[in-house]
């Protein structure tokens, strides 16, 4: 395991205050809301994992070994398919494995009249991951249209929505914005403004 | 390249300022070693971004020394002591802005048509050399490029319009590391930056292609197009895309060099789209706006 100290960016001699700064500042760079959908999720959440870890391992270190870290172990889990279930099951398994090609080899055999709302949303994240961001919003409009009582394509909209202004993920731009968005969304935000 | 991709001054620290004008003056010292003095006058500022890219992400530490310039022999800069890390990002700069150039024979009318025919013919040595120190690259332009060319004879959508450009500079950022992790963040980058520079020529030409009758994939073809409409809907995807590349961005292990690449991505290309979609406000203004 690399230095705690080293992947917090912090020196040995950093106050308590300063550790914790840095290390709010670098969860709020990797966090999990910011990479929802994005076909680098995996990667932020490692890096999530690894301050989260130099962070306990540090509170750990200062309180001489005893009591466990302070360090977030949020409920993220990742892509959050309901893989297994529905019509297109084995499309949201490729999307949960990155492997948004071939989601979109599958979806692309479905013929004009069975496209549903599901369908579009798929289409919608397949090209959102392929970097298509305009047609990606078209797909996902299309499907809310379709289906507007359905909160997981709301909540890709409004995801996509909120992008589309100057600094929505600047790392200095702090966590509440994209809170705020999420709140709208009927979203339960509990694990991420703490 | 456009030269987009580059800083917003005021924002810069002096020493970040200076390290920026020296990566800049290294890769042009390379690429004049390399391929002569007429490939030195079409470097850009996307170039400089992605050689400071490669430094930020090098093993190996950058000393900067000073030294004269042959074109301006009066002031000293700054430069890398040793620039031979630069020498990929001068071959990629090469490829790139020859491909540009032969776009230009084909589509550009008038003097400036004759002016890229000419360099054209005059870096064709040049642009061998390049090609075979980076052959998959060369390969992907001409293929990037040829698929750029028959997309603009089917009015595509934004997205398929600029996908060769965007799969062109994922294959030169991802070109930058050895790294699997590291490829993959810089091709989701390259992507991204690609596919903004691409909008970002598009919504800067609306105007001038719609007068001329060009392609342009922002424009719908209607008789008198609603420029503001137009560049609105612009802003939006730049801005969509723009985020989405800073959040790749978030994810490679700079070593440093940080606060000029963030300078860059955050503040000077915001000022610059700003600056394309709002064409009524000031320069002033948008700096003012940008803080």
């Amino acid at each position: 395991m690399r230095d705690p100290y080293e992947v917090l960016g912090v020196s040995r001699s950093a106050t308590d205050d300063e550790i914790k700064n840095a290390y709010r500042t670098l969860a709020r760079k990797y966090h999990p809301d910011k990479y929802t959908d994005n076909p680098l999720s995996d990667l932020a959440q490692e890096k999530m994992q690894e301050i989260n870890e130099a962070y306990d391992a540090i509170v750990k270190e200062r309180r001489g070994g005893a009591g466990g870290g302070a360090g977030q172990q949020g409920g993220y889990t990742g892509y959050t398919g309901h893989a297994g279930s529905g019509r297109f099951a084995d499309v949201r398994r490729l999307l949960a494995a990155n492997r948004y090609m071939d989601a979109e080899t599958l979806l692309d055999g479905v013929p004009a009249a069975g496209r549903d709302a599901e369908w579009y949303y798929l289409k919608g994240m397949v090209l959102y991951r392929k970097g298509w961001l305009d047609d990606a919003l078209n797909h996902v409009q299309r499907a809310c249209q379709m289906d507007p009582y359905n909160q997981e394509y709301r909540m890709f909209l409004n995801r996509m929505n909120g992008a589309r202004g100057y600094g929505s993920t600047g790392s200095d731009n702090g966590m509440c914005d994209c809170c705020c968005s999420l709140l709208a969304a009927d979203c339960l935000c509990s694990m991420c403004c703490r | 390249m456009f030269g987009y991709v580059r800083i917003l001054k005021e924002e810069l620290t002096f020493r970040e300022y200076e390290d920026y004008r020296g990566i800049y003056c290294s890769l042009c010292r390379r690429t004049g070693k390399r391929y002569g003095h007429v490939a030195r006058m079409l470097l850009s500022y996307d170039m400089t971004f992605v050689a400071a890219l490669r430094l930020a992400l090098g093993a190996e530490p950058v000393v900067f020394c000073k030294g004269r310039c042959p074109y301006n022999p009066l002031a000293k800069r700054s430069c890398c002591r040793d620039s031979a890390v630069l020498d990929t990002v001068a071959d990629m700069s090469l490829l790139l802005s020859y491909g540009q150039l032969q776009d230009t024979v084909a589509d550009a009318r008038g003097p400036k048509r004759w002016g890229a025919w000419v360099l054209t013919k005059w870096l064709k040595r040049a642009r061998e050399k390049a090609a075979v120190r980076l052959p998959d690259l060369a390969a992907t332009v001409e293929e990037c490029l040829a698929a750029q060319a028959a997309c603009e004879q089917t009015n595509a959508s934004t997205d398929a319009a600029a996908d060769a450009t965007a799969r062109m500079t994922a294959a030169m950022l991802t070109a930058l590391s050895s790294d699997e992790r590291e490829q993959r963040v810089l091709d989701r980058l390259g992507y991204c930056l690609g596919r903004w520079i691409y909008l970002m020529d598009a919504a800067d030409d609306l105007e001038k292609d719609a007068a001329s009758g060009n392609f342009n994939p922002f424009l719908t073809g209607e008789e008198s197009p609603d420029f503001p409409a137009l560049r609105k809907r612009a802003e939006g995807s730049l801005c969509a895309c723009l985020n989405e590349t800073i959040s790749a961005y978030d994810l490679l292990d700079i070593r440093r060099f940080d606060g000029i690449l963030r300078n860059i991505l955050q503040k000077g290309c915001a000022a610059n789209q700003m600056l394309v979609t709002h064409p009524e406000r000031k320069v002033r203004e948008i700096n003012e706006r940008s803080v």
